[in-house]
């Protein structure tokens, strides 16, 4: 047996490990090859941007409350980069919105713990998914920076802190769970923080993201991936990112 | 369990006293309760993991959507055979080993048939990268639980010896290169993407395939009489690869790998995407 065939054999396996990887996380799975930069990303936000009908304007007002303070914030050593999209270059792809099933995000995903809502709501007539809700993403790569798959789930900072506040470590140290994949080399954990409308809803929604901010030529630079990923989130939302050594 | 044998590395086998009520079934309880006959276990099964391998078979046929159905339809047919039969062996490797192997077997069996159709029969095995086909220690002919058993059983070692080391002790370096080499880096980028030299990265690569080729060798899985040259493009086809030419046998166990495009080289690939019905 030579090395060629060895070789091959190693390959085999990672192809196995892929393959099992995508069967252990049935709810949460990649759904193909990364999407071509002209349609990278914008699949997922464009369903919520779709549904906000005539309370749009009303309820731009409160998330602009959430927004300013973060975009105002002050960055301080040590922490990750964060990123708003301010809306200014956010397109919109009204087709996918069509295809986009309509989903709670926080009782479909892969939770391992039950939703809170981060904000009590002041009235009964403030539209719920304009409320700021936080969620954290998973996305674990191969050693070539392939993404392998995603895992994503609510998320409360503690003592209610902004995502401004959150420091580099406390992004590392979130739990997402059992990774679902096995032989991942590292993954990307990203925060977000915007209205709930605004945020990823399902399995379809969270890859679409995860594609979106791989597709960007940052590699493994945080600071240059957080820049990068408000590009691919829709406007209101904050995103910071840490990668970490995937722990098998 | 015989020590001598793979412990299969499927995420999802932990103990169902472990899990919580509620959640999914591991594969492995599938697979048990698929070899009773379960359909639906088996059904179970084919959702999980039939994603997956449909996904590797596309990127190998290049999007072929009826090719990959047809292969996928061999493939789970000749899985439930084998559950039906008795022949899956759960301490010998994870069904998605398992599947994957027969999923393999049915693709190079296409490949074969496509290379006879086209009229590249004598250089077939090399066209098709005999080296993969190779891999298998034991090829043999058609899309057959057999054939995929001992391939299965190869590769849950290598995957064994991949996670952490395993009983043949690879390094967590040997195998970080290993890995890499396989997915298709060169000496050269890894070692500088690694901040190696590359005579460091080929030190290691070479450390750990020996490692690899010595435990399988150990367990009578890597055969000497297949030594072949290491050389690109001239592997001969194994002994067994000459009596299946000789007796026109279609198909073969084993092998299969490919990295990205599968295990055709550029102008058979090119043929197979051109000619195909």
């Amino acid at each position: 047996m030579n090395d060629r065939r060895i070789k091959n054999l190693v390959l085999m396996a990672m192809e196995v490990e892929e393959i099992e990887s995508q069967a252990t996380s049935p709810s949460l799975r990649l759904v193909g090859e990364p999407m071509t930069v002209a349609a990278r990303g914008r699949a997922w936000f464009a369903s919520g941007v779709g549904l906000a009908g005539i309370g749009l304007a009303a309820a731009a007002g409160l998330a602009l409350v959430f927004a300013i303070p973060a975009m105002l914030h002050p960055a301080t050593p040590g922490k990750t980069v964060i990123a708003t999209n301010t809306g200014a270059t956010t397109p919109q792809n009204n087709d996918i919105v069509r295809h986009m099933p309509i989903v709670d995000p926080f009782v479909n995903v892969d939770t391992q713990e039950p939703a809170t809502p981060a904000v009590a709501l002041a009235s009964d007539r403030v539209d719920p998914g304009m409320v700021e809700r936080s969620l954290v993403m998973a996305i674990y790569r191969g050693a070539r920076g392939q993404m392998q798959c995603v895992k994503m789930k609510p998320h409360e900072w503690s003592e209610n802190k902004c995502l401004t506040d959150v420091t580099s470590q406390e992004l590392k140290c979130v739990s997402v769970g059992q990774a679902c994949s096995a032989s991942a080399d590292h993954a990307l954990v990203v925060a977000l923080s915007g209205p709930q409308k605004s945020l990823p809803r399902n399995d379809a929604d969270a890859v679409s993201l995860a594609t979106c901010i791989l597709g960007s030529p940052c590699e493994n630079d945080s600071k240059c991936l957080s820049l990068s990923a408000a590009e691919c989130v829709p406007a209101g939302v904050s995103v910071k990112i840490e990668t970490v050594a995937s722990s098998r | 369990m015989d020590s001598s044998k793979p412990m299969p590395v499927t995420q999802t086998q932990t103990a169902a006293a472990n899990r919580g009520v509620g959640e999914p079934p591991t594969l492995r309880d599938l697979s048990a309760r698929a070899m009773a006959g379960d359909h639906g276990a088996f059904e179970q099964i084919h959702r999980r993991v039939g994603a997956g391998l449909r996904r590797l078979l596309l990127k190998r046929s290049a999007g072929r959507e009826d090719l990959v159905d047809e292969l996928c339809q061999k493939t789970w047919t000749s899985v439930w055979k084998a559950f039906t039969e008795g022949k899956y062996d759960p301490e010998r490797s994870a069904i998605t080993t398992f599947v994957y192997a027969v999923g393999n077997n049915a693709w190079l069996t296409h490949l074969r048939s496509f290379a006879r159709d086209q009229g590249y029969i004598e250089g077939a095995p090399a066209m098709l990268g005999a080296d993969h086909i190779d891999s298998s220690p034991h090829a043999t002919s058609g899309v057959s639980a057999d054939d995929a058993h001992i391939l299965a059983e190869t590769i849950e070692h290598v995957r064994a010896m991949l996670r952490d080391g395993g009983p043949g002790g690879m390094t967590e370096h040997e195998r970080a290169v290993v890995r890499a080499i396989a997915a298709g880096e060169s000496d050269r980028a890894l070692a500088r993407r690694l901040g190696l030299s590359s005579s460091t990265v080929n030190i290691r690569k070479h450390a750990g395939y020996a490692k690899i080729r010595d435990y399988l060798r150990a367990r009578g899985l890597a055969a000497d009489d297949w030594e072949v040259d290491d050389s690109p493009g001239d592997a001969p086809a194994s002994p067994r690869t000459k009596e299946r030419e000789k007796s026109g046998g279609g198909g073969f166990g084993g092998g299969g790998g490919g990295g990205g495009g599968g295990v055709m080289d550029g102008a058979l690939a090119a043929d197979h995407a051109g000619r195909l019905p």
